[in-house]
């Protein structure tokens, strides 16, 4: 974690009352059980966090492998943040909510919440 | 919505921070199972593989690369063994070149034949003896090859019956093989079934002695003792012969004398005379061959008698042979009887004008000669040594294989009945072994025939001829003759010739008898004739006894032959006290008053003490 995260967690967190909609991208594989995973997870964080202003696409590499090249996609699934910027990765199921929220920028760092 | 060219800039920053991150959050969602499916881009485009898949894929892998772990190692056990498998058979044909170079080595012919008599293995002696190569034998049919061909029948049924009974071990058997010249070579065979696990005779294990040479020498051993006992037989004969010759030629004398004037009686005298002189001189032969003859040997150079036995030599051989005389220069000196290099001469001119009736070339050379140990090992009865050798080529029709074992016998002759007495080559055969010589033959019909006479060298002076006492005048004394001869007829006629001549006579018949008489005889003795062989004493042990108890009497051998062991011949004779058996009465007077006269005009110390005969 750099120094700077507490600000950034708080502009998020002024964002997140009335900022402007997420583009979320879920790439999966076909039905694997990490990807119907991800997009439960997905769906529950975007409910808890952002309700109302996240849009979420799927795309399905296994049936368009060659989608993977846009956002340069190595394994999946993995959920691209697509606005606002920058683009982040977070690669897995999302199953550990609070690496998604960090990963998200959703959420500042044990250190920002210590130090707000 | 437009970005500034310096927020691009830092967003591409930002991406490249990025990148190690994610790679890392890869591998650690990987690892935690958070995703299960990974992108894939590859020259064929871009794939989805589940992880599951993959997973499987993996243990597929593993289980592969197990396999293939086995493979490896048992692939390094097949190399391995397939190494020991490759040095065994290394060490194997190791062994068996070894075991290959061994039966090489042995001078002993090792043949394998199989049941069909084709020969399986041969070594090396074998080769050489037959004289094919290896190669030139493997799976020729041995009978056909090597065996000569008037064996081959009895040979392959001989093999048949060894193949076809029990095994029987180390049958033995000799004969001949026959090699690639065409020469044959007598083989001593061992032979040895060869028994598959069965019990079955597969073949013929075979080693061979080469005994051709031995057999030889084994032959020209026999040759020799034959030689040897025919010779002593021949000697005894002519000495009992010589004995009735001196009684039938003293007689005849004696006649002769009685029947003056009485001419058909005395041609008839003559006549018996005649064929006594030929069977004296058949004996003389006889007595050569069994080398016991008296001789006279002299130091002298074969080119010598050579030479002046040339002319001889070309009368005796007519106008169609071409006579050459090769002389060795410095050629080394020999100690011989000078007359018996020309009767051998004689004699082998003789044999090679009669092989050459159209006519040829005879040549007659001399030579040094060294011969070592190779030599006489291969010849029966010769001595190492320096030699002068005479060499008699002619070019005549030479003589076969199985006449020349017999040409040394008396008596054997290839020529005409009345032609040859088949003495002359057993008397050159017995000059040469008196004169510790050898001699060798070589022929073969057609090629002509070479004698060569080994006598062995001597260093030294060449001997001063022999000067004779000449010959009495006067054939009559009035001296006191002591006679010792055990044949009676002998004892007669050397009476019946000395008393009429006015010599007065004791006679003895054995040395006993003559030291009784000269005991008890008071008179003088003037002479002791005595012959040389006696059953008690002999000759010279005689004279020598009588001559100590009477100093100054003559002496007189007479002897038909003489064993040279026991008799210092040279010495005899260079008194001239010897008179050879048979003789003639006129010889017998002459030699007598010729020993008495010499008396006279010896030095003192002969006859010290002894006075002056009147």
């Amino acid at each position: 974690m750099t120094s700077r995260a507490p600000d950034a967690a708080s502009r998020h967190g002024e964002a997140s009352a009335t900022g402007p909609v997420w583009d979320l991208r879920l790439y999966v594989a076909g039905q694997s059980p990490r990807s119907l995973a991800a997009r439960a997870n997905l769906e529950r964080i975007c409910q808890t966090y952002l309700a109302g202003r996240y849009r979420i696409e799927i795309i399905d590499l296994s049936r368009n492998p060659q989608l993977a090249a846009g956002d340069q996609i190595l394994a999946l699934p993995t959920l691209v943040r697509c606005r606002p910027g920058p683009t982040r990765k977070i690669i897995g199921d999302l199953s550990n909510t609070e690496r998604v929220l960090i990963g998200l920028d959703l959420l500042a760092g044990p250190l920002a919440v210590e130090h707000p | 919505v437009t970005r500034r060219p310096d927020e691009a800039r830092a967003d591409d920053v930002r991406a490249l921070h990025a990148a190690p991150d994610e790679a890392r959050q890869t591998l650690a969602a990987i690892l935690n199972g958070e995703v299960d499916a990974v992108v894939v881009s590859g020259a064929t485009g871009t794939r989805v593989f589940a992880l599951e898949a993959l997973e499987s894929l993996g243990q597929r892998i593993d289980e592969l690369a197990r396999i293939n772990e086995d493979l490896v190692n048992s692939r390094a056990a097949v190399l391995n063994m397939m190494e020991d498998a490759v040095e065994a058979g290394a060490a194997l044909r190791r062994a068996n070149e070894e075991l290959r170079r061994y039966l090489d080595l042995v001078e002993v012919i090792v043949v394998a034949v199989n049941a069909d008599g084709a020969i399986q293995i041969v070594n090396r002696k074998g080769c050489e003896v037959l004289g094919y190569r290896e190669d030139e034998l493997l799976g020729k049919d041995w009978f056909a090859l090597c065996v000569p061909p008037r064996l081959a029948d009895e040979r392959r049924a001989f093999f048949r019956a060894m193949i076809a009974g029990p095994p029987e071990k180390h049958a033995y058997v000799e004969y001949p093989l026959l090699t690639r010249s065409g020469a044959e070579r007598t083989i001593a065979w061992r032979s040895v079934p060869l028994v598959d696990e069965g019990g079955r005779v597969v073949g013929i294990l075979r080693s061979g002695e080469d005994i051709t040479d031995r057999r030889e020498l084994e032959e020209q051993f026999r040759q020799a003792q034959k030689m040897e006992a025919i010779g002593r037989l021949a000697g005894g004969v002519a000495h009992d012969f010589n004995n009735v010759l001196t009684a039938i030629l003293g007689y005849c004398d004696l006649l002769k004398d009685d029947l003056r004037g009485n001419r058909p009686a005395l041609e008839d005298v003559n006549e018996i005379r005649t064929a006594g002189e030929r069977a004296a001189r058949l004996t003389q032969q006889l007595l050569a061959f069994s080398r016991k003859q008296m001789v006279i040997p002299q130091v002298l150079d074969l080119n010598t008698v050579l030479q002046s036995t040339e002319k001889m030599l070309s009368r005796l051989i007519g106008e169609d042979v071409r006579l050459t005389i090769a002389p060795a220069p410095r050629l080394g000196r020999v100690k011989v009887d000078p007359g018996l290099v020309e009767q051998i001469l004689l004699n082998l001119a003789v044999n090679a004008r009669d092989a050459m009736p159209a006519g040829g070339e005879l040549t007659i050379s001399t030579s040094n000669a060294a011969l070592d140990a190779a030599f006489t090992k291969r010849h029966v009865g010769s001595v190492a040594g320096d030699y002068a050798a005479l060499t008699v080529r002619d070019t005549g029709v030479g003589m076969s294989p199985d006449v020349l074992p017999h040409i040394f016998e008396p008596f054997f002759t290839t020529k005409g009945q009345g032609k040859g007495t088949g003495l002359g080559l057993s008397t050159v055969y017995g000059i040469v072994k008196q004169s510790q010589g050898y001699i060798t033959v070589e022929s073969a019909p057609g090629a002509g025939t070479t004698f060569t006479i080994y006598l062995p060298r001597v260093g030294g002076r060449k001997t001063a001829p022999v000067s004779r006492p000449a010959a009495p005048t006067t054939l009559t004394g009035r001296e006191t003759i002591l006679v010792v001869e055990d044949e009676p007829f002998v004892g007669a006629i050397i009476q019946k010739v000395l008393a009429p001549r006015g010599y007065r006579l004791l006679q003895a018949r054995s040395a006993v008898e003559a030291l009784a008489i000269e005991a008890a005889h008071d008179g003088p003795i003037d002479l002791l004739i005595s012959d040389v062989v006696m059953s008690d004493v002999s000759g010279p042990d005689l004279a020598s006894r009588i001559s100590a108890l009477r100093p100054g009497i003559e002496v007189l051998f007479i002897s038909g032959f003489i064993d040279h062991a026991a008799v210092d011949l040279e010495a005899l004779s260079r008194g001239g006290a010897f008179l050879q058996k048979p003789f003639t009465a006129e010889t017998l007077a002459a030699k007598v008053r010729q020993r008495l006269d010499a008396r006279g005009s010896k030095p003192a110390h002969q006859s010290s003490g002894e006075p002056p005969n009147p």
